[in-house]
């Protein structure tokens, strides 16, 4: 499981450097989120740009990193691509995350 | 649609997969109930039905098939391992018409009564239970039959992008 950090300001940035967001890595992707959560960034955008699937068990890893989530800090979502924001969408749960935009070319599919 | 009958056999497949069985216009794949595994399928359908599927439904039937296979590993073959030594997951998806009918067939333990078809949105903020509402939420006729030592689980789906939703 690959993440890139970068801290610009109070953001910390979490990029997803993996395709797939499904059962084989979620536990994975939770423990390497709570290790980068160590740094600092009172906002926390996990940008989900390369991930091209994800399933429920991928969901059920991103809802746990937003209930670790420190009191003050905040998770937002970016980047989502149209197989990952069906996930959301259908599970209702893109009304319980702040989702601040789709990847670029999303309607293309992939 | 009903599941055909089926004779009491224990070796061979179960006739419902046979009658799905055409390799030349669908898909095919044996695997254990394994994530890794799980993952090369659903990759190499992606790759099978890509040029047939607009790819709003080739998401959907891939997300569909993954939380079907999620689910067998987590209920079906508990502590990956099944009652039978060395079984496997079979699963056969073939295009009818405008639908991508699709058949998974285990051996691991029986569904609980009436699941598939109450499956719910989890109500809160749960880190799992997902799966079986977002198979009914994408999939049509969704039936489970349990026959002799076997799950058989049947689902359609729309092909083309008129069905996207």
């Amino acid at each position: 499981m690959k993440l890139e950090t970068r801290l610009e300001g109070e953001v910390l940035h979490v990029r997803v450097d993996e395709a797939r967001l499904d059962a084989a890595v979620a536990t994975a992707f939770k423990d390497e989120m709570r290790r980068v959560l160590g740094a600092s960034g009172r906002t926390v955008v996990l940008d989900l740009s390369r991930v091209d699937f994800m399933d429920s068990s991928g969901l059920g890893a991103t809802i746990a990193v937003l209930k670790s989530m420190p009191r003050g800090r905040s998770l937002e979502l970016d980047g989502l691509r149209p197989n990952v924001e069906r996930v959301f969408r259908l599970t209702r749960m893109d009304s319980v995350f702040r989702i601040r935009g789709m990847a670029p070319g999303s309607g293309e599919g992939a | 649609m009903g599941l055909p009958v089926l004779k009491k056999d224990a070796t061979s497949p179960p006739p419902a997969f046979a009658a799905c069985a055409a390799p030349e216009q669908g898909f095919q794949r044996q695997l254990h109930p394994d994530p890794l595994e799980i993952r090369a399928a659903l990759v190499a359908l992606r790759a099978r039905f890509g040029p047939l599927c607009g790819p709003e439904n080739l998401g959907r039937l891939e997300l569909a098939m993954a939380e079907v296979l999620n689910n067998i590993v987590e209920h079906a073959a508990p502590d990956g391992g099944w009652p039978r030594q060395g079984a496997r997951i079979r699963l056969s998806v073939v295009v009818r018409g405008e639908s991508l009918c699709c058949l998974v067939c285990d051996e691991g333990e029986a569904a609980p009564e009436g699941c598939f078809e109450r499956a719910a949105l989890p109500a809160g903020l749960p880190e799992g239970g997902f799966g079986l509402y977002l198979l009914g939420t994408l999939a049509e006729r969704v039936r489970y039959r349990r026959v002799e030592h076997r799950n058989v689980l049947m689902f359609c789906l729309g092909r083309g992008e008129a069905r996207a939703a």
